[in-house]
């Protein structure tokens, strides 16, 4: 047992020793985390995609006024980084995903909680959500256009909807599953429903369920965005049909970019809260959380 | 039959009839009846299914019997009460907490305060020796320090009766040794009534002053014997015990006829 005295060994004639822990040198340790060789090959294979973009442009295997150019997209970024619209139209589509994840998230998790505790709710319930489910959500946009007009509220309304289902389900699922074991000893400690409730099922679901809120975080962020290409006052979506229209395709593929950083920003903050959360779960490896 | 002892456990004709969803109702336990004396340590051991987990189960309250009266200071037991600890194979820690949080969690129940809680938690852990892993998650720790955990977790609320459903089965040979020898040490300062569930007949004889054999499905009570090896005990150096030796000889020859 680790914790016990550990004694030194006693070696008899004949015995011996045939191997000892090493712990790796601080260079052996960077080489396994920073591996040059690897790190070469991504900065090797952005270029060639880079060069692979240029030459589409150059040579016009894609008709110019239809393609940004890399060099056009990056003079875009110079000359409006300190656009204040453009900060703005970001910070729009931001909020609404914001508050679709936050809304869609906790309403997944409590709906889930509640069919899966009540399963005669669940019976009656699912073929609703089933169907919705299965709705195409992006469908519903130009629906939100016409109900709630190009405010932000529509918006925040699809992000919820795609949101929702993403946390319910697996939810549903994980409240269904939880170690029979951990409630067995809550009930034997005297536990109370609520105890239950509190100290086994909602850790439990939750810690099942982060991963998918950290999908549905993303999904908000691309849920935002296309429905503002329905029309917005402002918002990247908005801002990038604009560009579309007049063929502003350094501008377009511009804000593609931005919303691409964006979501792997979002995915990055996300996934570090998770680590925090779940730092029990790493046993003495220590493991790469942060994966698209 | 005698008065049972004041403040020990009587089981008088219990049986339970577990009603199956399908085929039928299940005929669980037949018929027991078993007086406890306070402060015993008693082993059932039986075959799979014979119903030694349901006795538990009846003694801790979660399920009440189909007839007859589980007893305990001469009074039924209707509910889980707040001075038992049951104990599992599976130590089944809450792997979100630390050590120390997961022995907490009884602590939480009683409504003690937190630092009352952390002061308990420690003290607890230190008995099982466990008090420089405190703030470690159960995935760090190896399976013999979980049960050592889960032991400090059972006796957080000083309980006047422990059951211990086959708490040390999922160990291996050497860390079951050096768990049980602790777990005795505990034991014999504490003044409690145990009684343990095992497949294991050696763990029973090791540990136990009285060893109840169940039969088959439905279980019934077929052979109950006195283990007469003084304490203090230590559970490696009683392996090559001849008293050990004879006793667990003979109370195999009566479960061997159970487990065909």
């Amino acid at each position: 047992m680790p914790n016990s005295s550990e004694e030194p060994l006693a070696l008899t004639p004949g015995e011996k020793i045939i191997a000892e822990w090493e712990e790796p040198t601080r260079a052996q340790r960077m080489y396994q985390t920073f591996d040059p060789v690897a790190q070469f090959g991504k900065v090797l294979v952005v270029l060639a995609f880079l060069a692979l973009w240029w030459q589409a442009y150059e040579r016009a295997w894609i008709n110019p006024a239809f393609i940004g150019s890399p060099s056009g997209t990056w003079n875009w970024f110079v000359n409006n980084w300190d656009n204040g619209e453009v900060w703005r139209d970001l910070s729009v589509t931001l909020s609404e995903a914001f508050w679709g994840w936050i809304i869609g998230s906790s309403m997944g998790l409590l709906i889930g909680l509640l069919v899966a505790r009540f399963k005669f709710l669940w019976k009656i319930t699912s073929p609703l959500f089933t169907f919705f489910n299965a709705v195409p959500r992006t469908a519903l946009a130009p629906i939100f256009i016409l109900w709630f007009g190009i405010a932000q509220t529509g918006k925040i309304l699809l992000v919820v909807s795609i949101v929702f289902f993403i946390v319910m389900i697996p939810t549903r699922a994980a409240a269904d599953m939880v170690d029979p074991d951990l409630e067995m000893v809550m009930v034997t400690m005297g536990g109370s429903e609520r105890h239950r409730f509190m100290k086994v099922t909602l850790p439990s679901v939750l810690t099942s369920v982060f991963g998918a809120i950290r999908l549905a975080s993303v999904w908000a962020l691309l849920g935002a965005s296309y429905a503002e290409l329905f029309g917005a006052k402002h918002g990247l979506g908005i801002r990038y049909i604009a560009a579309t229209n007049v063929l502003n395709m350094s501008e377009a593929f511009a804000v593609t970019a931005i919303i691409a950083f964006l979501a792997i920003s979002i995915n990055a903050v996300v996934g570090l809260l998770e680590k925090r959360l779940m730092r029990w779960q790493e046993s003495s490896t220590k493991g790469a959380v942060l994966s698209l | 039959m005698a008065e049972a002892p004041i403040g020990g456990i009587t089981l008088r004709d219990v049986t339970l009839v577990f009603a199956a969803t399908n085929g039928g109702p299940v005929l669980a336990v037949n018929d027991v009846s078993l007086d406890i004396p306070s402060g015993q340590f008693i082993a059932i051991v039986g075959p799979s299914g014979c119903g030694k987990t349901t006795i538990m189960n009846m003694l801790a309250g979660i399920i009440r019997p189909t007839l007859g009266s589980v007893k305990r200071d001469d009074v039924e037991v209707t509910g889980t009460s707040l001075d038992v600890g049951y104990m599992l194979a599976r130590a089944a820690l809450y792997p979100w907490r630390t050590a120390r949080r997961n022995v907490e969690v009884p602590l939480e129940i009683r409504g003690l305060s937190k630092p009352e809680r952390k002061k308990k938690a420690l003290e607890l852990l230190k008995l099982v020796k466990l008090d420089d892993f405190a703030n470690k998650f159960p995935a760090q720790l190896s399976q013999g320090m979980r049960q050592r955990v889960a032991i400090a977790r059972t006796l957080a609320i000083n309980p006047q009766l422990w059951l211990l459903d086959e708490p040390f089965s999922a160990l291996d040979a050497q860390t079951r040794i050096t768990v049980q020898n602790e777990f005795l040490a505990l034991w014999e300062n504490s003044g409690a009534t145990v009684i343990l569930v095992t497949h294991d007949l050696a763990e029973a004889v090791l540990l136990a002053d009285r060893v109840v054999v169940m039969t088959a499905r439905p279980g019934r009570i077929k052979y109950d014997v006195a283990i007469d090896i003084p304490r203090p005990r230590r559970v490696d150096e009683l392996l090559d015990n001849p008293r050990f030796q004879e006793l667990e000889a003979k109370i195999w020859k009566v479960l061997r006829a159970e487990l065909i």
